[in-house]
């Protein structure tokens, strides 16, 4: 059924978010809330090149990619000055400002008008018009994402990560340069986010700076840590039940006066529950 | 390991919680059981129609007036009869004034609920991601409330009866540079798509006809617009356009221009024109001033039973008049779309395209074969608080 395809489709979309954001956040320990900045970049990049220049999708997807990469790399540089929560606060800045960027640059992004007519991917003469195929690209990209997480986490680059959020100094002590393996792994997050935005803009058709606020960062922080910090299994978990609760709560049968707003305080409550209760989140190893 | 925590008050505090959720879930299906109860008492199959509106996030003020609204006309309808016999139904989902929110309640509604037709959405971003999903289903999707010109034309299965910002954009500047004479105008334009809407459309125009705009931007959150200001009085410009969202933020920068004893001659989009209490609030400001304004005629019977109606209804005065009475139509044009080639999405809006002269609330509607309302916009000057139709 179209409705749940759609759900499904949507739903690999943040799954790739949050895993990307999880090697960032959970891994290493760096509350970055620019993320919803490099989904964006991945969806304008593809907007901006397919619309106005007819690139091939999966041409500006790369363009996307290395794009988002040297943002990123720029902004890593200056947060990895800060420590701990410092990071969080210097991210919130990098976000508010590249959303001004969208909102603002209007030759290339169109302000708040946003970028309509957005193409499907094409490649060699098959379009991914379809639901259905759109869904398999998804998904594809969603497994590999998963692929490349996994092997990262698990790497011996993975334990450095994980050694940094334990105890950056005692590391140094070891001999590992920390800001190398901190920028590798947030350009790493970036570059996979802007694969996210690619796949967003391509599906939705639309987009506009609406979609990547500090908000949505902080959507795809929940993510995060509702699945379970260092996690992979939690991060697909937590990005699946944040798309889908609040479709569920469409079929709840509330006064329809008040539906709408309900369904957001349920929304809010299930969460403050889930993490009185399950304060390492569904499925993770480590606490915030 | 954490030690476990789990005593007798956390297990209380636990069960306390699970209660509260299991209130608030069974209490909705009793409350809406008991309404579906009564509504079974008819015994007609109803038309389901869905509709698309920002019921929470930042644009969930228009969509508390766009309900009640579609409440009377529907309750209007259904009292007469309905649709040969059939009542109408809504089903209103949120779309949160985005694109992805909109894609998906839109998905739900084609998909789940099955409607041939959607009332929405309100927002342009909503219409724009929305569409997609409507052709692709052929559903028509109707909005009497979207204005972004990026709409017209957009799909056969897209259609309304809110006017293009294109319009009034276009009227304003013909009327400041041909019949005022105006060279320069200062502009403060909120950055919202519809804002951004009316700028493009009036800054094309007013400089082809060889005129200059003098232009500051301000975001949503904004609420010091001194510095902004400050250089566009400096600008000595024949005029100052305020192009706003929203009246409420127009009323911040009217307040300003007072402080800094600034005196111009000022031009308001359809969105703040339309808030008459705005204008005799600042009637003195405003002297002179120039809006655009679709119809919203006080003549118009229709539109003056609507005003009634609201408040005798839900005891306050109808909000976003101007968006008002094309919901208000929009129904009563489904209702006779319906009625004229029945309740499927394509032959809709094949039947949207003929519409001429419907007369509604929101005075004549026309639509063209782009999908768009036709004419629209007529300018009015403010005299003494108070809007009167601007002749030459």
């Amino acid at each position: 059924m179209e409705y749940l395809i759609h759900l499904a489709i949507l739903s690999s979309i943040f799954v790739i978010l949050s895993l990307s954001l999880n090697l960032v956040l959970g891994y290493t320990g760096l509350i970055s809330l620019a993320h919803a900045s490099f989904f964006g970049i991945g969806a304008y990049t593809v907007a901006i090149l397919t619309t106005g220049f007819h690139f091939n999708f999966f041409l500006a997807l790369l363009i996307g990619m290395l794009i988002s990469a040297v943002v990123s790399l720029g902004i890593g540089v200056v947060l990895s000055k800060f420590r701990g929560d410092f990071v969080a606060i210097g991210s919130v800045g990098f976000c508010i400002i590249v959303w001004s960027i969208f909102l603002n640059a209007e030759v290339l992004t169109r302000g708040p008008l946003g970028i309509p007519g957005i193409p499907r991917p094409e490649f060699f003469g098959f379009t991914f018009s379809t639901n259905y195929s759109f869904l398999l690209l998804t998904l594809l990209f969603a497994f590999l994402v998963y692929l490349v997480v996994r092997y990262v986490a698990h790497s011996s680059f993975g334990r450095v990560l994980k050694g940094i959020r334990e105890d950056e100094d005692a590391l140094q002590v070891f001999g590992y340069r920390a800001l190398h393996y901190k920028l590798a792994v947030f350009v790493l997050g970036a570059v996979l986010a802007s694969v996210a935005g690619a796949l967003f803009a391509s599906y939705i058709k639309f987009i506009d700076p609406s979609t990547f606020t500090l908000n949505d960062s902080i959507f795809f922080l929940s993510a995060v840590i509702l699945g379970g910090l260092a996690s992979n299994k939690g991060a697909v978990i937590g990005a699946v039940v944040l798309i889908l609760l609040p479709e569920a709560l469409r079929f709840v049968g509330f006064p329809p006066d008040i539906a709408a707003q309900t369904r957001q305080a349920i929304y809010g409550l299930m969460l403050v529950v889930l993490m009185l209760y399950r304060p390492q989140g569904l499925s993770g190893e480590y606490k915030l | 390991m954490e030690p476990d925590t789990q005593g007798s008050g956390a297990g209380m505090a636990k069960t306390i919680t699970w209660l509260v959720v299991l209130l608030l879930i069974v209490g909705g299906f009793v409350a809406y059981g008991g309404k579906a109860g009564t509504k079974k008492v008819e015994e007609k199959t109803p038309i389901k129609i869905g509709v698309l509106l920002p019921l929470t996030g930042d644009a969930a003020s228009y969509a508390e007036g766009a309900r009640n609204i579609y409440k009377i006309a529907v309750d209007e309808i259904n009292a007469m009869g309905g649709i040969k016999g059939q009542p109408l139904e809504l089903i209103i989902e949120d779309a949160k004034c985005n694109g992805k929110d909109a894609t998906s309640a839109a998905q739900k509604l084609v998909s789940v609920d099955k409607v041939q037709l959607i009332l929405g959405g309100f927002c342009s971003g909503e219409s724009i991601a929305a569409t997609p999903i409507a052709t692709e289903a052929k559903v028509a999707l109707f909005s009497p409330g979207s204005s972004s010109p990026d709409l017209t034309g957009i799909s056969p299965y897209f259609f309304r009866n809110y006017p293009s910002d294109a319009s009034q954009g276009r009227v304003l500047a013909d009327v400041l540079y041909t019949d005022k004479g105006f060279k320069k105008v200062a502009l403060i334009q909120e950055q919202t798509d519809y804002a951004l809407g009316v700028y493009k459309a009036f800054s094309a125009r007013f400089e082809e006809l060889g005129g200059t705009i003098v232009k500051e931007e301000v975001t949503t959150a904004s609420s010091d617009f001194r510095s902004q200001l400050t250089k566009l009085k400096a600008s000595k410009s024949d005029a100052f356009f305020i192009d706003t969202q929203t009246p409420a933020m127009s009323e911040r920068i009217f307040k300003q221009v007072q402080d800094l004893k600034w005196k111009p001659m000022i031009v308001i989009n359809d969105a703040t024109g339309g808030d008459v209490t705005l204008i005799a609030t600042y009637k003195d400001l405003l002297e002179g001033g120039i809006t655009a304004e679709f119809s919203s005629d006080p003549n118009n019977a229709k539109f003056a039973k609507l005003l009634v109606d609201y408040k005798t209804q839900f005891g306050a005065d109808m909000p976003y008049q101007a968006y008002g009475q094309t919901e208000y139509d929009a129904v009563y044009l489904i209702k006779d779309a319906i009625e004229a080639v029945g309740y499927n999405g394509e032959k809709i809006a094949a039947w949207s395209r003929i519409v001429k002269d419907w007369e509604g609330a929101s005075g004549k509607i026309t639509i063209g074969e782009n999908g768009d309302r036709i004419g629209g916009h007529t300018v009015e000057v403010i005299k003494a608080g108070k809007k009167e139709v601007y002749v030459k």
